[in-house]
């Protein structure tokens, strides 16, 4: 029982890891709080709903396609709303991202209706069991392409040029600047990234849950305690932070019942917002 | 000037005297409007003290307006308190709450703070939901206003606009008193407000606390008027950004800047609901973005400035990358 329990947490870790590091990544580049981003990850899963009511294909095949139309999407917000705003301090960029986050909403209402959604592939209920733990294929297979973005954006972050670009005026926008980067561009470059993740991650969720197009707020406070106890833009510290909080949710719906693990997830938050704002790998940059 | 001034305080008069008698010539819609108006004003003018003159950006604040609204359906329904008395208890409740709370969260700044309240907001509602003391998801129903309908219309009216007034001159007095000083020190650079000798904690708990006050009356005053709340109403985000967007529209760190947004925005917004029910979040979505690109610091900057196109555009620049 106690190790099925860690398995669920675990694997529903991963998911949360690679939505939170989709918003950190804007948060600790831009110093925006997205409130957007969790109508984009709807975004995401609408976009795969309804290729799946068109052509009868797997959902799982329409994972690319959700990620590149996110990712423009995110590009054009980005270029010609958010940039607009960018240097306005926080109550202006969050109004801003709210007021995104009602449009998309309202969007998604008029085209997709208020009612939910989902996606039922024919090997949804399936599972196998080792060493007595019920695995889920599902499950499986989104912690394994959650884990897999996560992992290649470190890479693309750490090795590429662009990635490096971007951890640059992350640390100092003004010097990147005058080394010939186009802040602009590397801004509209981030939110396009994140957006794409979300929307990688919208196509993932639909598999696992039906969505309604005010499902996106519920991902607020995931999207918030997994930046922040994974320490602002670091993404292995996201990864770490989405699973502990996997392993919260699963162990309060073990030893409290379902009604009360919203509430640990919001205390757990809380008291990683009052101890350890830092977070876990958070490291204070000295440019 | 002397004499704008003089004018400036007729004006005041005269608006005060005309929204004192103009429910004698109102049917019920247009009090329940106004009602309305005075209530989105008292919120926006609250948000106003602790983040317009404090720097401090509670986005969550709405949770006060919440914990307002069930203390006082509590204390009625279950206590059968007077309604007057649990008002009370609502409002310095929520101050006392804000003071504890206020000193582990006042200590985060800028986005950590934005983030705690919201995660707050969320805590609250899902405790509430789970209470059985508040009735659950299923709300709480309070007893009906004595008198009818067209009695409680008045009471409510007048409710809010008195505590509205009230909001402005506590807003005003610390605007003129070394409380405001020291609120507009901290919301510059808090250490360097430290370093003149202001020590920022009891300041910054003070303007939560007068925050949190005024919003949990409205809370209470609310959940009478409407006699009927659950979690998820009095909960919101919603109106808690709408209460942002009015106070950055009039200008924030003004006295009657918020209340004029509060205005501006509720008329709008009751356009917007009779005439595109489907499309109101849309279009309030829209004016939040075309506000923040456009006038970023309120409409009383935008008048100072002129309001000429290229003056816009020059506006923009400003916050463009």
């Amino acid at each position: 029982m106690l190790i099925q329990v860690l398995v669920n947490g675990f694997l529903q870790g991963g998911f949360y890891a690679c939505i939170g590091v989709s918003f950190s990544i804007v948060f600790g580049i831009m110093k925006i709080i997205n409130l957007a981003q969790g109508t984009q990850i709807i975004l995401g899963a609408y976009i795969t709903y309804t290729i799946c009511q068109f052509i009868r294909i797997d959902p799982f095949l329409t994972l690319p396609f959700a990620t590149i139309s996110l990712f423009f999407l995110g590009y054009f917000i980005q270029k010609y709303i958010i940039n607009l705003v960018a240097k306005g301090g926080l109550v202006i960029t969050s109004l801003l991202t709210f007021g995104l986050n009602l449009i998309l909403i309202n969007i998604a209402l008029l085209i997709w209706k208020a009612d939910f959604r989902g996606t039922n592939p024919w090997y949804m209920g399936m599972s196998f069991e080792i060493w007595g733990m019920t695995i889920p294929y599902v499950r499986l297979i989104i912690f394994i392409i959650a884990i897999l973005f996560t992992l290649s954006l470190d890479f693309f972050f750490r090795k590429t040029e662009t990635g490096n670009s971007i951890q640059a005026t992350a640390l100092n926008p003004k010097a990147a600047q005058l080394m010939g980067i186009d802040i602009g561009k590397t801004y509209c470059l981030t939110f396009a990234i994140s957006s794409a993740i979300g929307g990688a991650m919208g196509t993932l969720f639909i598999l696992a849950k039906p969505i309604s197009p005010f499902t996106g707020g519920d991902f607020l406070i995931i999207l918030f305690s997994v930046a922040i106890l994974g320490g602002l833009g670091s993404i292995p510290g996201a990864l770490i932070a989405g699973i502990i909080l996997g392993m919260v949710e699963s162990f309060s719906v073990m030893f409290f019942g379902i009604e009360y693990q919203k509430i640990m997830l919001n205390l757990v938050y809380l008291l990683i917002l009052i101890f350890l704002p830092k977070g876990l790998l958070g490291k204070r940059f000295y440019g | 000037m002397g004499n704008w001034r003089k004018r400036k305080n007729y004006l005041f008069v005269g608006i005060f005297l005309l929204f004192l008698f103009v429910p004698l010539f109102l049917r019920g819609y247009w009090i329940r409007l106004l009602t309305n108006m005075f209530m989105f004003a008292v919120l926006a003018e609250s948000v106003n003290i602790i983040a317009g003159y404090c720097g401090y950006l509670a986005l969550g604040n709405m949770f006060f307006f919440g914990l307002g609204a069930y203390t006082v359906a509590v204390l009625m329904t279950k206590f059968s308190f007077p309604f007057y008395c649990s008002l009370l208890i609502a409002g310095f409740g929520a101050s006392f709450f804000a003071m504890v709370v206020g000193l582990p969260i006042l200590r985060l700044k800028g986005q950590y703070f934005l983030m705690a309240t919201v995660g707050l907001l969320e805590l609250l509602r899902e405790i509430t939901t789970n209470l059985s003391l508040t009735g659950g998801g299923q709300g709480i129903t309070l007893p009906i206003f004595p008198g009818g309908a067209s009695a409680a219309n008045y009471f409510f009216y007048y409710y809010m606009f008195f505590l509205m007034i009230l909001s402005i001159l506590c807003t005003f007095y610390i605007s003129k008193s070394h409380f405001g000083f020291a609120f507009r020190a901290i919301k510059f650079d808090e250490d360097a407000a430290s370093v003149i000798g202001i020590n920022p904690t009891p300041y910054k708990t003070l303007a939560w606390s007068i925050s949190a006050f005024f919003t949990a009356l409205t809370g209470g005053g609310y959940a009478y008027w409407m006699t009927y709340i659950d979690p998820g109403e009095v909960y919101q985000i919603m109106p808690s950004v709408k209460m942002y967007l009015m106070m950055v529209l009039g200008g924030a760190g003004t006295v009657l800047g918020p209340i004029a947004g509060a205005f501006f925005i509720e008329l709008i917004s009751e356009l917007v609901w009779g005439k595109f029910l489907e499309l109101h979040l849309l279009i309030l979505g829209l004016v939040l973005v075309l506000v923040v690109i456009f006038t970023p610091k309120g409409f009383i900057d935008l008048i100072h400035k002129g309001l000429s196109p290229s003056k816009l555009l020059l506006g923009i620049k400003a916050n463009k990358v």
